[in-house]
């Protein structure tokens, strides 16, 4: 059971990856979910407990801080990364454009050793 | 099944076993009229009102005073309005058409976990006094031959016994529903 911070291994999870993403500029929690689905033309969204959860876990971790909302949403907190969090960020852009360099070579290496074949 | 004009009782089996076919029953309910208003002893506290169509979820958190506007506050944003807690348990309701409270599997494996730290406590504690208060009555009765003091301390073993059953059992349950999404 040592699953209970999934900042550790400094790997962040699919969510994880996506929440600081959107926090690279400060953003309340409804801001937050709009911000994932449109980056992501739809294609992920995320849950109201899945986000709770992993703001509370970024906050321990030191990769947000909460800030306060300006004008209209004087009242909502906003979050956004610190500096611990955007190397975090960055890293994980890099190690997830490596993983996928590495399948696109995988495939490509098969379809040569299928082509020497015939 | 108590019930009047306005309010309406629903027993409930326990939210370690039954919460999904719970939050269904609590959906037909509401399409009647009877909307969830609180929990109450075992059970619901359902309210008359405007017949809707309304999906429920059961989260879990336990929350200090200054988190709880915030926790609600997310929910709301994702179209979740609260209706209800009781300790660490919350309850939700949304139009039919909102998107999961959970959105991936390893945070719903936290509301697991973090659901099973109490009853993993209760758990232990009444187990061991059932142990205990067994051994001593045994003890009691063969060594010592002190019959008044068995007698005490048999009372002493049901007592924890009909504790701890229902914490294995809870406790079980929540276990093997974390180990669903590990």
């Amino acid at each position: 059971m040592s699953r209970n911070n999934s900042f550790t291994a400094q790997q962040l999870t699919d969510s994880a990856y996506y929440i600081l993403l959107s926090m690279l500029a400060p953003r309340h929690g409804y801001a937050i979910m709009k911000y994932i689905e449109e980056l992501t033309d739809g294609e992920i969204t995320i849950g109201p407990a899945t986000l709770y959860t992993l703001i509370r876990k970024m906050q321990e971790a030191d990769y947000i801080v909460l800030g306060e909302g300006e004008g209209e949403d004087e009242r909502r907190k906003t979050y956004r990364v610190t500096e611990k969090g955007r190397t975090a960020i960055l890293n994980e852009i890099e190690r997830r454009s490596r993983m996928a360099e590495h399948g696109k070579k995988a495939i490509n290496m098969q379809e040569v050793d299928n082509n020497g074949e015939k | 099944m108590g019930r009047n004009n306005k309010t309406r009782y629903m027993p409930s089996m326990g939210l370690a076993f039954v919460e999904e076919s719970e939050m269904r029953k609590l959906s037909r309910l509401a399409e009647d009229g009877w909307l969830l208003e609180s929990f109450a002893f075992l059970g619901y506290k359902l309210r008359r009102g405007e017949r809707q169509k309304l999906i429920y979820s059961m989260d879990t958190y336990d929350l200090k005073p200054g988190e709880r506007e915030q926790y609600y506050e997310m929910f709301e944003a994702g179209g979740w309005k609260h209706v209800c807690s009781h300790g660490n348990i919350h309850i939700f309701s949304a139009s039919p058409d909102t998107k999961p409270i959970y959105s991936d599997r390893s945070t719903l494996y936290e509301k697991y976990r973090r659901a099973i730290g109490l009853w993993r406590l209760l758990t232990i504690i009444f187990g061991l006094t059932a142990i205990l208060s067994y051994t001593l009555h045994y003890i009691s009765l063969t060594n010592w031959r002190d019959y008044y003091l068995a007698n005490i301390l048999f009372t002493a073993f049901t007592a924890s016994l009909s504790f701890a059953v229902p914490s294995i059992m809870t406790y079980t349950a929540f276990f093997i529903r974390q180990r669903r999404f590990k």
